[in-house]
């Protein structure tokens, strides 16, 4: 009895570290050669793997209860409603810009061109600089009668923005970013514009 | 909360910075472990098992991080995840060579000794958890479970 108890502190205390250095060694020579020392060693590690392990069981059970959220903005379902929503929204944008800025060039050109013909219409912005170039006060005679051959040099270029070689092209060039600035300009601006615009195909 | 934040509160045996770090981290361990062969619950188990190692070696105020404690927990998570992904393929190579008489007994053994364990009472069970598991010392022991004497908590314990 008093020998299971003396096993028992000395492994207890052996197991808690509380032994010198030369105390530890005496130990574990003892281990090799007492199995019944060698047996309260092993119930012993045993029980404390045991508390280990149910200590281990009862914080795995405490974070098996806390709730793993996903931030609602990193979900799969959220950030596939952003896409849609953000492409709606820009297509709309878009779609309603470029309708309103369509509507106030095409205004102007048929004020600005009353004589202009159907496939002028067509290229819209590349007209443009061409019906301004003829109110400009550089514009010579032959600049005007050279006007059928600008425009088909326009068409198939596109609506290519680069400055033409010609002598008109120096004079259109400046004129080039004016209708651009008018598909955003609000109302008001837009029929002062068309206000001076109007009398100049008059003017040559 | 930073890291040393956290740390602190371990150290004091504070479980909530366990949860704290817990959901922090949860998508990135798990994700390391489903991209490698994981289900969904073997990851989850593995970033659990980290954790409670990260608690361990922590809450004793012992471990000295050089890196962010989720590089720490991170490589902890993949060592984890490595041993389990061996150990399954020599289960499935030598389920038939080797018997397993001894590790039945053994889990047997086991198995009674958590029964007792949960049959202690609860200041019981936490002081001994608190010393085997956590390596709390005598005095925060009995400070956690209310104690106040020294003495007490080691023949508690004993």
């Amino acid at each position: 009895m008093s020998k299971s108890q003396s096993y028992e502190q000395l492994v207890g205390s052996y197991l808690d570290n509380e032994m010198s250095e030369k105390q530890r060694t005496d130990f574990e020579n003892q281990l090799q050669s007492n199995p019944e020392l060698k047996q309260e060693m092993q119930f012993q590690q045993e029980v404390i793997n045991g508390v280990k392990n149910f200590r281990r069981l009862e914080l795995k059970a405490r974070l098996d209860n806390v709730p793993v959220y996903t931030p609602v903005y990193q979900t799969i379902a959220f950030k596939a409603v952003a896409v849609v929503a953000i492409t709606a929204g820009i297509g709309f944008g878009s779609y309603y810009l470029l309708n309103r800025g369509n509507e106030s060039a095409m205004e102007k050109v048929e004020l600005t061109f009353n004589d202009s013909t159907q496939a002028e219409f067509e290229e819209v912005i590349p007209a443009l600089p061409q019906a301004n170039s003829t109110h400009d006060s550089s514009v010579t005679d032959d600049l005007v009668n050279s006007e059928a051959s600008t425009t088909a040099d326009i068409k198939t270029r596109k609506s290519s923005k680069k400055e033409k070689s010609t002598n008109a092209a120096s004079t259109v060039k400046p004129n080039v970013t004016t209708p651009q600035v008018d598909i955003f300009a609000d109302d008001e601006f837009e029929s002062e514009e068309i206000g001076e615009l109007k009398p100049s195909p008059t003017k040559p | 909360m930073n890291d040393s934040e956290v740390l602190n509160k371990i150290s004091i045996g504070d479980e909530s910075a366990l949860d704290y770090l817990y959901k922090k981290y949860y998508r990135m361990m798990t994700n390391m472990v489903i991209k490698n062969n994981g289900s969904e619950q073997e990851a989850k188990d593995v970033y659990q098992d980290a954790l409670v190692v990260f608690w361990q070696k922590a809450v004793s105020g012992n471990l000295v991080l050089t890196s962010k404690i989720s590089t720490y927990l991170y490589s902890i998570c993949q060592n984890l995840w490595r041993k389990e992904l061996e150990r399954k393929s020599r289960l499935v190579s030598d389920e038939k060579d080797t018997p397993h008489h001894s590790s039945h007994e053994q889990e047997e053994k086991a198995k009674i000794i958590h029964d007792i364990i949960n049959q202690m009472g609860d200041t019981c069970r936490k002081i001994l958890s608190y010393h085997y598991f956590d390596g709390l010392s005598m005095t925060d022991i009995a400070e956690k479970v209310g104690l106040c004497q020294y003495g007490y908590g080691k023949n508690q314990k004993v």
